[in-house]
C-alpha cells in the first residue's frame, strides 16, 4: 500500500471516529445542551451539576472507551504477530485473568497500597505482565495454534478458579467490591484519572511504535527475523512490556473487556490485507476505538429498555468472531 | 348378577371418596391472609389449605394440605433462605430444620450451635444439592424461594414423599405481606396460634409507627452501581412501601414495578442532585465504597448528606427483614427524622 494511501485511510479513520465520538458523548439519558459542553470543557465549575455530568461522566466514558479500545485492539496485534496466530489477544490468552486474579488478590484480602485506584492498576499490571510471560514460555513448548489457544483458556479457567476460591474465603464487602469491578465498565475512570490512564497507553503505544520496523519482520517467523538480524529475546521482552501495559492498565482501569483484543487486529488485517506494522498499529488504534465507542454508543440508547454490560454486548459480537476464524482455519 | 352391582358400588364410592380429595382453589373469604399477594391460607374442620401463587404469572402455582393425610405438622424441613430461618426462630421452631443452604450465611447462634454440634447438614455454596444428599440430611419439607423456578428433582423428591414449598415472600410488595408468610411456617411446625399472635403483634407494631411517621423534607436514594447501572428499587417495591411508610420522600417513587430500575450512573447522580439521605449501597464505610464506585464522590449525600445500611451484621439483616419490617420502619423512621440514631436495630450510619 502506498504512503499516499495510508495516509488517506488514517485520515477516513480519524474523521471516522471523531464521529463516533460525538455520536457517543450525546448518548445518555440526560440531555445535554452544546453550551453546556463548551462551558464544562472551557470554564468547568464543579459547582454546576451539568457541568459535572458532561465532564466526569459523558466526556470522561468517552474518552475512557477510546483509550480502552485502542489500547486491547493494539495489545491484542501485538500479541497475535508475537505468537504468530491470529487467535491470540488478551482476553483468549488469559492475560485479562491474569490481572482479574491479581485484582482479587488485591481486593479480597483487604491489603491497601498507595490509593484505592493506584493499588489496582499496580495489581493488574502485575497480573498481566506474569500471564504474559506464562504465556510466552507455554509458546515455546505449543507450537500448534489451536494448542496455545487451548492453553490460554485454561489458564484463563485455573485464575478463575483460584478467584472462586478467594471470593468463598472473602468478606461480604470485598467480595461485592470485586464483583462491581470484574463487571467491567467504562464510567468509572473519573477525569483526573484519564491523565495517568492515557499516560500509560502512551508509553505502551511508543514501545509498539518502536518496535514496528521488527513486528514486520516477525511475522516471517522466528528463524528468518533472527537470520535478518532481529534480536529475538530483546523483542519479544519489549513486545511483552508493552502488551502487560496496554491489556494490564484497562483492565484496571474498566474492568475485563472480552473479545475486543481479539476481534479488531483481524477486522483491522483482513480490510487493508498488510504486513506493515506501522499502519496496523495505527488502524487498530482508531478501529479498537471506533468499535468501543460504537458498542457503548449503542448500551447507553438501549439502557432504558435493555440494560446490557458493555463486556456481555462485546462477548456478544466478539464470539462468533473467533468461531468464524476457527472455521477458517480448520477449513 | 350381585357381583356386578357390589362392582359397580365400589367404583361409585371409589370415585366418591377420590373426588372428595380434590383440592379446589381458596376462594377470597377463606383466605385468612390480609396482605400477601401470594400466599393464601384456608382452614378447614379437619386440616388447612396453602395455596402459592406464582408472581410471574399471578396463577396458582401450588396446593398444600397440611393435616389429614397431608403434611404433618412438625415435619422435618430444609431451608434454603436467611429469611424462613429468622421465621422459625420467631416460632422458636429452629429444632425441626435439619439442613441449610449454606451455614456461612446463618447469623442464628442456635443454629449455628446445632451446625458445629453436627445435627444440621449445610449443602454449601450450591444452587441445587443432589438428591441423594436431601435425602440424607432426613428434611420432609423442603422450603426454597423458587427464583430459578421448581425445586431441581422437585418430583422424584416428591415420590420419596419430601415435599417442596415456594416461599415468594421476596416478591411481596408491602411489608407486611412478607411478613405474612411467618403463618405459613406457623402451619408446618404446628404452632399456627403462636403465629397468629406473632404475626398481629409484628402488624399492631408496624401500624403504630406508620401512624407516627410524619411526611418529612428529606429525599431518599437507595442502591448502588453495579458495572454500568445503578439497581434501586423500583416504585411499588417492598423497599419503596417502607420508604413511604417511614414518612421518607423516595427519588424513584413514582415509578412502575416492583423489582429493581436499572439507571445509568449520570441519571442517578442528576436525579439524586437534593437527596440529602443514601440508603443500602452495600458497604459499611465511606473508604470501601468509594474503593468499589469512584464516582459516588459525586452523589450530594455522599459529600453533604448521610449513608447509612445494614453491612457492618448483613447476616442479621437478612435473616431477620421480612419478619421485623417494623424495626426496619422504626429504623427509617429515625434516620428520616435523624432522632435517636444511636438506638438503631438493623442500621448503621456508614462513616
Amino acid at each position: 500500500m502506498s504512503v499516499t494511501k495510508q495516509i488517506g485511510w488514517l485520515i477516513i479513520g480519524l474523521l471516522a471516529l471523531f464521529g463516533a465520538a460525538c455520536l457517543h458523548v450525546l448518548s445518555g439519558e440526560t440531555a445535554v445542551s452544546l453550551g453546556v459542553m463548551k462551558d464544562a470543557i472551557f470554564q468547568y465549575d464543579p459547582s454546576v451539576m451539568d457541568h459535572v455530568l458532561f465532564r466526569e461522566f459523558r466526556l470522561s466514558r468517552t474518552l475512557t472507551a477510546i483509550l480502552a479500545g485502542s489500547s486491547l485492539a493494539l495489545s491484542g496485534m501485538l500479541m497475535q504477530t508475537l505468537f504468530n496466530n491470529p487467535l491470540a489477544g488478551p482476553y483468549i490468552l488469559g492475560i485479562n485473568s491474569g490481572a482479574s486474579l491479581f485484582v482479587g488478590l488485591l481486593l479480597m484480602s483487604g491489603i491497601s497500597i498507595g490509593g484505592a485506584q493506584l493499588g489496582i492498576v499496580g495489581a493488574a499490571l502485575v497480573g498481566a505482565f506474569v500471564s504474559c510471560i506464562f504465556m510466552i514460555g507455554l509458546s515455546g513448548y505449543l507450537r500448534n495454534q489451536i494448542s496455545l489457544l487451548l492453553a490460554g483458556m485454561m489458564f484463563g479457567s485455573f485464575t478463575s478458579a483460584i478467584v472462586s476460591i478467594l471470593q468463598q474465603l472473602s468478606g461480604a464487602e470485598a467480595l461485592k467490591a470485586f464483583t462491581m469491578w470484574s463487571m467491567g465498565t467504562l464510567q468509572q475512570v473519573s477525569f483526573e484519572e484519564l491523565y495517568i490512564f492515557a499516560g500509560t497507553v502512551s508509553v505502551g503505544i511508543l514501545l509498539a511504535f518502536s518496535m514496528g520496523k521488527y513486528l514486520n519482520v516477525l511475522v516471517l517467523g522466528e528463524k528468518p527475523a533472527r537470520l535478518l538480524g532481529v534480536n529475538i529475546v530483546r523483542t519479544r521482552i519489549i513486545i511483552l512490556i508493552a502488551v502487560a501495559i496496554l491489556a494490564g492498565v484497562t483492565t484496571a482501569f474498566c474492568g475485563p473487556i472480552a473479545f475486543v483484543g481479539m476481534a479488531v487486529p483481524n477486522l483491522t488485517r483482513l480490510v487493508f490485507k498488510t504486513q506493515q506494522h506501522h499502519l496496523l498499529i495505527g488502524m487498530n488504534l482508531i478501529i479498537g476505538a471506533l468499535f468501543v465507542l460504537i458498542c457503548d454508543a449503542l448500551i447507553l440508547n438501549w439502557a432504558p429498555v435493555l440494560p446490557i454490560p458493555l463486556n456481555a454486548f462485546t462477548s456478544l459480537i466478539g464470539a462468533p468472531f473467533v468461531l468464524l476464524i476457527l472455521m477458517r482455519r480448520v477449513r | 348378577m350381585k357381583f356386578w352391582f357390589f362392582s359397580f358400588l365400589w367404583l361409585f364410592l371409589l370415585s366418591a371418596c377420590s373426588e372428595e380429595q380434590k383440592l379446589t382453589p381458596i376462594d377470597n373469604k377463606d383466605n385468612i391472609c390480609r396482605y400477601s399477594k401470594w400466599l393464601r391460607i384456608a382452614e378447614f374442620p379437619t386440616y388447612t389449605q396453602i395455596d402459592i401463587l406464582n408472581p410471574s404469572t399471578n396463577e396458582l402455582l401450588q396446593t398444600i394440605k397440611i393435616g389429614d393425610g397431608g403434611i404433618i405438622p412438625g415435619a422435618t424441613l430444609a431451608t434454603f433462605s436467611s429469611t424462613h430461618i429468622g421465621m422459625l426462630a420467631e416460632l422458636n421452631s429452629l429444632e425441626k430444620v435439619v439442613a441449610v443452604q449454606d451455614i456461612q450465611y446463618v447469623y442464628n447462634e442456635i443454629l449455628r450451635n446445632s451446625f458445629n454440634a453436627g445435627r444440621i447438614t449445610s449443602f454449601g455454596n450450591e444452587g441445587s444439592p443432589d438428591a441423594e444428599r436431601i435425602v440424607k440430611s432426613g428434611a420432609k419439607v423442603i422450603i426454597h424461594s423458587a427464583y430459578a423456578g421448581p425445586f431441581p428433582n422437585e418430583k422424584k423428591l416428591n415420590e420419596i414423599g419430601i415435599t417442596c414449598i415456594s416461599n415468594f415472600d421476596w416478591s411481596e410488595t408491602h411489608p407486611l405481606g412478607k411478613a405474612e408468610w411467618l403463618l405459613l411456617f406457623g402451619y408446618l411446625t404446628g404452632k399456627k396460634d403462636l403465629a397468629k399472635e406473632k404475626f398481629k403483634a409484628i402488624e399492631t407494631a408496624y401500624l403504630a409507627t406508620f401512624k407516627n411517621s410524619t411526611k418529612g423534607n428529606e429525599r431518599i436514594i437507595s442502591g448502588n452501581v453495579y458495572g454500568d447501572f445503578w439497581d434501586t428499587p423500583a416504585g411499588e417495591s417492598y423497599h419503596a412501601q417502607l420508604i413511604a411508610d417511614a414518612g421518607g420522600s423516595y427519588v424513584y417513587a413514582q415509578t412502575k414495578g416492583i423489582g429493581s430500575l436499572s439507571l445509568a450512573l449520570e441519571k442517578v447522580v442528576k436525579d439524586a442532585e437534593n437527596a440529602t439521605i443514601w440508603l443500602n449501597p452495600g458497604f459499611s464505610t465511606k473508604e470501601s465504597l468509594i474503593r468499589a464506585n469512584p464516582k459516588a464522590k459525586f452523589i450530594k449525600a455522599f459529600t453533604t448528606g448521610k449513608i447509612y445500611c445494614y453491612t457492618h451484621d448483613a447476616n442479621k439483616f437478612w435473616e431477620m427483614n421480612a419478619v421485623q419490617p417494623h424495626l426496619i420502619l422504626e429504623d427509617y423512621r429515625r434516620i428520616f427524622t435523624q432522632q435517636d440514631l444511636e438506638n438503631l436495630y438493623f442500621y448503621r450510619e456508614v462513616l
